[in-house]
């Protein structure tokens, strides 16, 4: 039983009003199974207090708006997720709904048993390790969302690609809908690579529900020699000018001795949207090529905070951001490399890149670097600028419509990010 | 020998002597009172009272800062005082008036005042402790129009110009060091150009803090009136102490239409111990100008070696159409030393352009921050930033880091930003010891190679001085 006084310090700040809080997390379908991390993550969020923009993570995050808004604990309806599995992840499709891991639209047929799925409950009932390093996880964590998130868990998923495997693309869906306005959802996932596997995750999360708070946590552990290609996807907008709606989603990852991970990004905007990444290259040369676009329009923001943490020697990170904003949308960037003193021998470039297609916009960029060893290669660059008035009269001057020149240009600078998607399907609708 | 050879033979801090003189010392603590009576002494107009009664209420509801990534314990500041003075009596028409100690520190210092006075075509102002104790070549500049004196003299003689520029770039309230020195401070240089001049010789102030147990607080405020120009330069040392000293300044700059100000800093206050890390200045200072006019240029060039906690930022605001910007800084970190240092560039007036360019080297246990803002504003189209920020590692307990802001809210503008870091690499070291050069000799040629991009900005004698200063800084830091 998470303290009365742990709850009621959570319901006075975090923006959940539930009265029924305690009952909330006691009707969680697992019985009291997730309750340590629950009274972790309330601890946890009372130590870390609300975020305000002098938090360094919040710097460009109008946390006024974050903590104005009250939510409930979202209700039990759990609707059909309707997901359209792209034909290249047939057979391997995990369903989320409202943060709860939903076995009866999930569908692992085509995963010869190489990829397992399971609840969140259900490994920490049985596994004690991965139930200690949860908790761990809960109480380093600098993020006060994610602390939020561990708080109020009901539920999620954990999904192990066992040893060895070579799978085909996993298709993992977030969905929020179904439920009442002004819900706070949580959403949790955690995969497992086992070592010397390879595969390639894709995770859709659909959470642009009007009036809706969907508080993310996803931990992926990439394995010793495992190569992952991971692609996050956040589709367009559904809801509609002057409403409003929140998606935080914290990413950890952690990389193994010699793994490789690939990493794309792709969100199309939302009235809040914001993402914490943190990256830790714990083992001897491992290497991560991180590419990420975020495309807001309308009143949308689009907050990325992300840490590359190098703690072991030899590792190498390959960072590209690009923004492209709209209208009078706001993109923010805080992405900062740490190389911690022993890791010697790391290499890492990061570039930031912002395109400017309205006056009204803003885009704020803080490319980072903290260095504590002396044998690293590190570079980081960042740019701020609209389209080249010469690319774009090269284009008029061959008949294309102004409009159109633009949409050529905006392509060619999003390429570089949807280019590195090797799943058709999942490209195309990136670029659509 | 010359005293630079002297200085680079001796290694240690050179300037950590004292000087024994007669002083005039407030008692320690900081109060209303505190302000009046600095003010009193000063015989001070009404209006200026208040500005620094302003200041203080401003700042006893203020908290230091602490986003800096410095370490250092927490400053008491009613553990010091805040006016230090040679007891001497203030106006001087000659410097034969002087107290020959403080003429002979200063030489000591490589600041000769009376040779400079006599041959030399740069007008110094040395500022000791809290006042300022000479300004040569006065008769030369005003014949030109130029006005250069102490603040205390100008508020005396110009208190107009005082008053319409004081706070205008650096208001009290800006932040907590600069409410601070709004109310406390004590002298510091004044300089106005006046229209369609060219100020005939460069100009140079000179820092000096003597007193253990006193901060030191000037103000510089430069007006540059339409279509002139001024280069000045600003140099620091203190004495070597086991405490540490608190130097919180405010440089305010202002240029109209057509005018430049070109700002020139070596910084080598008393960078502490470099095995223990006791002692040494606490450098908090808040440097900004203001391109009021159109086409109107301010360029600062820093060489950053001393203090043991420098937090300083000189930046520019580009508000005249066409104005521009530059900042080009070197900061070498050696021993325990701890540097959070950049600039901000707001860009506000059409086709305002900025250039950074910033070279730290962190060797020993030091760290070094680099930390710049560049801030593009909706009514600032055709703005250009190029920044470049490279950082070098000379031995494997030290660090550097690198927190750029790049804010941007308007379509019609560019910003480029690079930046890398990296040690000397062996190849290099290899190429240099192949032709029968040592490895500190390498390192230090690598360094000054690295750093020329800044080193070409400086005056000419301040480029030497300042590519042996960081040879001397970083003998045994190569191992």
């Amino acid at each position: 039983m998470v303290t009365e006084q742990a709850v009621k310090r959570l319901q006075d700040c975090s923006g959940v009003v539930a009265d029924d809080l305690a009952a909330h997390l006691d009707s969680s379908p697992i019985g009291a199974v997730l309750t340590p991390a629950n009274v972790a993550g309330t601890e946890r969020f009372i130590e870390l207090g609300l975020p305000h923009s002098k938090h360094e993570m919040f710097t460009y995050v109008n946390t006024g708006t974050v903590n104005s808004h009250r939510y409930i604990t979202a209700g039990e309806t759990l609707p059909s997720p309707c997901m359209d599995v792209p034909p290249e992840c047939s057979g391997r499709s995990i369903a989320i709904i409202n943060g709860s891991y939903r076995p009866e639209y999930s569908d692992l047929t085509g995963a010869d048993g190489q990829i397992v799925a399971r609840h969140l409950g259900d490994v920490v009932a049985n596994d004690r390790l991965f139930a200690g390093d949860l908790i761990r996880s809960i109480k380093n964590d600098k993020d006060v969302f994610s602390a939020i998130n561990s708080a109020l868990i009901k539920e999620g998923v954990v999904i192990d690609i066992v040893e060895n495997a070579i799978t085909e693309p996993l298709f993992i869906m977030s969905k929020t809908g179904g439920i009442n306005e002004g819900a706070v959802t949580t959403p949790r996932l955690s995969i497992r690579a086992g070592e010397n596997s390879r595969s390639t995750v894709i995770i859709v999360t659909d959470h642009n529900q009007p009036d809706i708070f969907t508080d993310s946590v996803f931990e992926i552990t990439v394995g010793a020699k495992a190569h992952m290609d991971l692609y996050m996807i956040q589709p367009g907008k559904k809801i509609k000018k002057g409403e409003f709606s929140q998606s935080f989603t914290r990413l950890k990852v952690v990389q193994n001795e010699n793994s490789y991970a690939s990493f794309v990004g792709a969100s199309a905007g939302s009235p809040l949207l914001r993402s914490s990444v943190e990256w830790r290259l714990t083992g001897k040369g491992c290497k991560v090529d991180y590419k990420s676009l975020s495309q807001p329009a309308g009143a949308d923001v689009a907050h990325l905070f992300a840490r590359f943490v190098h703690t072991a020697p030899e590792c190498e990170s390959d960072i590209v951001i690009r923004n492209i904003v709209r209208d009078s949308a706001s993109v923010s960037t805080d992405s900062t490399v740490i190389v911690s003193r022993g890791a010697f021998g790391s290499v890492s470039r990061q570039l930031v890149n912002n395109l400017m297609l309205s006056g009204n916009g803003r885009a704020d960029t803080k490319p980072n670097l903290m260095i504590f060893n002396d044998d690293v290669k590190c570079s980081h660059g960042a740019t701020f600028g609209q389209t080249d008035p010469e690319q774009l009269l090269y284009l008029r001057s061959r008949g294309l419509s102004e409009r159109r020149a633009v949409s050529v240009l905006t392509e060619g600078f999003s390429g570089v990010v949807t280019d590195a998607i090797k799943v058709p399907s999942i490209r195309e609708m990136v670029a659509s | 020998m010359t005293d630079l050879d002297q200085v680079v033979a001796r290694k240690e801090y050179k300037h950590g002597f004292t000087t024994d003189i007669d002083t005039e010392t407030l008692e320690k603590g900081l109060s209303e009172d505190t302000v009046r009576k600095i003010s009193a002494i000063k015989n001070e107009p009404e209006w200026l009272l208040k500005f620094r009664l302003k200041a203080f209420r401003m700042w006893k509801k203020m908290s230091p800062p602490v986003w800096a990534n410095v370490k250092f314990p927490p400053v008491d500041f009613q553990d010091m005082s805040y006016y230090s003075a040679p007891r001497k009596k203030p106006t001087r028409k000659s410097l034969d008036e002087v107290d020959p100690e403080i003429l002979e520190t200063f030489e000591r210092l490589g600041i000769p005042i009376e040779e400079q006075k006599r041959l030399s075509n740069v007008a110094v102002d040395a500022v000791f402790d809290s006042v300022s104790v000479a300004t040569t070549h006065k008769k030369k500049l005003m014949e030109a129009g130029v006005i250069f004196l102490s603040f205390s003299e100008a508020v005396k003689e110009f208190p107009e110009l005082i008053e319409k520029y004081l706070g205008t770039v650096v208001p009290p309230g800006d932040n907590f060091y600069a409410a601070l020195n709004s109310a406390v401070f004590s002298d510091g240089s004044f300089v106005y150009i006046p229209p369609d001049t060219v100020s005939p010789m460069e100009l140079s102030t000179y820092f000096r803090i003597n007193t253990e147990e006193s901060g030191q607080f000037e103000r510089t405020l430069i007006v540059a009136a339409e279509r002139s120009y001024v280069s000045y330069i600003e140099g620091c040392t203190a004495p070597q102490f086991d405490s540490n000293q608190l130097h919180a300044a405010i440089v305010e700059l202002v240029a109209l239409d057509d005018a430049e100000i070109k700002y020139s800093t070596v910084q080598n206050w008393y960078p502490g111990d470099p095995e223990t890390g006791k002692g040494g200045i606490f450098n908090f200072v808040v440097k900004r100008g203001k391109c009021q006019g159109k086409n109107s240029k301010i360029s600062w060039t820093q060489v950053e070696t001393g203090s043991a906690i420098t937090w300083k930022y000189p930046g520019c605001i580009l508000k005249g159409d066409n104005s521009s910007g530059e900042f080009y800084s070197v900061a070498l970190t050696t021993g325990h030393q701890q540097a959070d240092t950049g600039t901000k560039m707001i860009h506000i007036g059409k086709n305002t352009k900025s250039v950074i360019i910033t070279k730290g080297i962190s060797a020993d246990s030091a760290s070094n921050t680099y930390r710049g803002r560049v801030f593009i504003s909706p009514s600032a189209t055709g703005a250009r930033n190029y920044t470049q920020c490279d950082s070098m590692l000379v031995g494997d307990s030290c660090s550097a880091h690198t927190f750029p802001y790049i804010e941007g809210a308007t379509e019609f503008a560019q910003l480029e930003h690079e930046a890398s870091t990296s040690k000397i690499s062996d190849d290099q070291l290899f190429y240099f010891r192949q032709r029968g050069i040592d490895a500190e000799e390498a390192v230090s040629a690598i360094v000054s190679g690295f750093c020329k991009d800044v080193f070409v900005q400086l005056p000419m004698e301040f480029s030497v001085e300042a590519q042996k200063l960081l040879a001397m800084k970083l003998e045994d830091s190569v191992g």
